[in-house]
């Protein structure tokens, strides 16, 4: 039985040296790319709940219904004054605005003069 | 060969962010140019029970045992809150004004509490007011953006303003107008 047995060459298995070159800076490249994504993007400041301005308001939901249902049961209505002159009532009906818009449950309006 | 592709691809990788960042400074740009120059303009606000003293302060305006002189009635309703909100938060001027207090006025706690934190007002003396009840029960105040100005713990004055800086310049004319030195009045 023959052995195969082969002998190991000193230098044969090592890498040439462009390559682990090569390696080094593509590693360097993206190591940079990495950092500098979450610096820039690993520390941005949460997003908040999202408003929508109407007039001077700033309402939870598009506006649906009209001021008189709005008032009709558990809200918030608050007036406020437009940059041009003029006032709004700006009315908010039902569940906190971070539970979203529900039909007749939870929906926003608002009304000016 | 696989190195230049790789290295086309780094490029375009590199090119697009550029892109994507002028895009966004574009944005930026196109938006404040957008908007509207703020007014100055401070008026009386209509209804408001001049001359009464509130029963109770709530707790977050008190600081050292004092009531703030003046209050802003803020909402998280009001559009132009926002901008109020970014005045003092942005400006190091309005930053030090010391014996102010904020109301929020807002529907449910959990909105106030998010209007403070999300407009960075927390370091001010103030109240996260569901339903407004307190500055309407007190005041009989349900506007906004609006101030009350106090002398010696009664409502003397109430305004509607969009700039902070023209909201202070108005009430330093009006304490001049009563003939009392503005560093003076607190201690009279």
């Amino acid at each position: 039985m023959k052995l195969m047995n082969k002998q190991r060459i000193p230098g044969e298995d090592a890498e040439p040296r462009s390559h682990v070159a090569r390696r080094r800076f593509l590693g360097v490249v993206g190591g940079g790319g990495l950092a500098t994504a979450t610096t820039v993007f690993g520390f941005a400041s949460p997003a908040s709940a999202a408003t929508l301005p109407y007039a001077c308001c700033h309402l939870c939901c598009p506006p649906t219904w009209n001021l008189a249902t709005c008032e009709s049961g558990f809200h918030y209505v608050w007036q406020c004054a437009k940059t041009g002159g003029g006032t709004c009532q700006c009315c908010e009906h039902g569940s906190p605005c971070q539970d979203g818009c529900s039909g007749k449950l939870h929906f926003s309006t608002y009304r000016c003069s | 060969m696989l190195v230049v592709l790789g290295f086309a691809v780094l490029i375009l990788a590199v090119g697009m962010v550029v892109l994507f960042a002028m895009f966004g400074e574009l944005s930026a740009r196109v938006a404040q140019a957008g908007t509207r120059p703020r007014s100055t303009e401070v008026a009386p606000l209509e209804g408001a029970r001049l001359g009464c003293v509130p029963d109770t302060w709530p707790a977050g305006l008190v600081t050292a045992g004092e009531a703030p002189s003046v209050l802003l009635v803020l909402s998280s309703a009001c559009g132009s809150c926002l901008d109020i909100a970014e005045q003092l938060r942005d400006s190091p001027v309005e930053a030090e004004w010391d014996d102010m207090g904020i109301v929020i006025s807002t529907s449910h706690q959990e909105t106030g509490d998010e209007f403070v934190a999300g407009n960075k007002i927390g370091r001010f003396p103030h109240h996260v007011d569901v339903g407004g009840s307190w500055v309407i029960s007190q005041f009989d105040v349900n506007f906004s953006p609006s101030a009350l100005v106090f002398e010696d713990g009664q409502l003397a004055a109430a305004y509607i303003f969009h700039d902070v800086a023209a909201l202070r310049a108005k009430i330093t004319e009006a304490s001049a107008q009563l003939g009392l030195p503005q560093q003076d009045r607190e201690t009279v």
